[in-house]
């Protein structure tokens, strides 16, 4: 996680400064993901992460900073969440497994806060190219993990060549992110588990014909 | 003296507001197109217009189904009855062809039109963040995919 921070644009940071810029990256990525970009203001920011003015002013000049860290910060959380549960699968049960697990954690919530990146997407895509290319290569990467999983059946020949993997990775991808919205909206994350099964059901008949 | 816990009725989805109209049109237009479609390959070019459609930010599909009305307005009326009225629209065509024996009846047609509306709102918000409109497209048609009968 501290890539980002290390490489942000004040590289003489002393250790209690690092620390102090963690601490308001870490607030900020709450706050946003729970009350979204719009509605988080550097005033909440220093409120939560109990900062003063200057320190926080010392650290981001102005939001768009703040929320670009927010999203290094956010996307290395969930890409090493989904290297963790993807990075070994290679069967339709690992990935029952890997939806039981995005399920249950969006349920304790009753979906409220949706998928932590899909909220950032959906709220800075169209106000900072640069923020919306760190966004793009994250979604990238993940696609890429679910691709790879699906490559492990292939070559355990549980799925057949002619299937295109990247295609169906983007086709999950897009089921988990709509079903994360479907959830916030109904209150509940059935949504989410319905439109996840089902597309988990066809890569389950597609393995069923390879065998 | 004062009514206390007097209830103010919430506004509902009858109410008829000025933003109602383009919703009703696209609903009226998807209705007749759907009930001429008579197979997959007739759902498949459905929804391949449906794509175009949602590429027009100010089309009454667009500003209904684009992740980022999922924020503030995730409750307007208006917004939420159209999708309710879509969904169901979406539904009873599945379900007709399911009932037909064209597409594959192994899925409830209430998931299929579910998972087609979470394709759409998800291939939306990737598609905005790669600038990639092909992954909007792709993540429409794999929900479709789904239904096709050769698939066991």
């Amino acid at each position: 996680m501290s890539d980002a921070l290390e490489s942000g644009p004040n590289p003489r940071l002393t250790p209690r400064g690092a620390k102090t810029r963690a601490r308001i990256v870490s607030a900020a990525a709450e706050l946003m993901r729970v009350k979204g970009v719009d509605a988080t203001t550097l005033d909440d920011v220093r409120a939560a992460s109990g900062t003063s003015k200057s320190q926080l002013y010392r650290h981001y000049h102005d939001k768009r900073e703040l929320v670009r860290d927010v999203i290094e910060f956010t996307g290395d959380f969930v890409i090493r969440r989904e290297q963790e549960r993807l990075g070994h699968v290679s069967s339709v049960a690992g990935l029952r497994r890997w939806r039981d697990a995005l399920v249950q954690a969006n349920d304790l919530q009753h979906g409220a806060y949706g998928c932590a990146l899909g909220t950032l997407a959906g709220d800075v895509a169209d106000h900072d190219a640069l923020a919306r290319e760190q966004l793009a290569r994250l979604f990238g990467t993940w696609t890429t993990l679910i691709s790879g999983a699906l490559s492990r059946m292939q070559e355990r020949g549980s799925l057949g060549p002619q299937v295109d993997v990247d295609y169906v990775a983007n086709g999950l991808l897009a089921a988990l992110q709509g079903g994360y919205l479907l959830a916030q909206a109904a209150g509940e994350s059935a949504p989410m588990a319905s439109a996840l099964d089902m597309a988990l059901d066809y890569i389950d008949s597609l393995a069923a014909k390879a065998a | 003296m004062a009514q206390i816990g007097a209830r103010r009725s919430p506004p509902t989805a009858s109410t008829s507001t000025p933003h109602d109209e383009p919703y009703r049109s696209a609903l009226c237009r998807d209705g007749h197109e759907l009930a001429d479609v008579e197979g997959l390959a007739d759902l498949y070019r459905w929804c391949d217009r449906l794509v175009d459609e949602l590429g027009c930010p100010d089309s009454a599909h667009a500003k209904a189904m684009s992740p980022a009305a999922s924020g503030a307005n995730t409750h307007e009326p208006p917004r939420v009855a159209f999708l309710d009225e879509w969904t169901t629209l979406v539904e009873a065509t599945v379900g007709r062809l399911q009932c037909q024996g064209t597409i594959a009846s192994t899925r409830a047609p209430a998931n299929v039109a579910t998972a087609l509306l979470a394709g759409i709102q998800g291939g939306m918000l990737i598609a905005r963040v790669t600038r990639d409109a092909e992954i909007l497209r792709d993540a429409i048609r794999f929900p479709l995919d789904q239904l096709d009968r050769s698939v066991p």
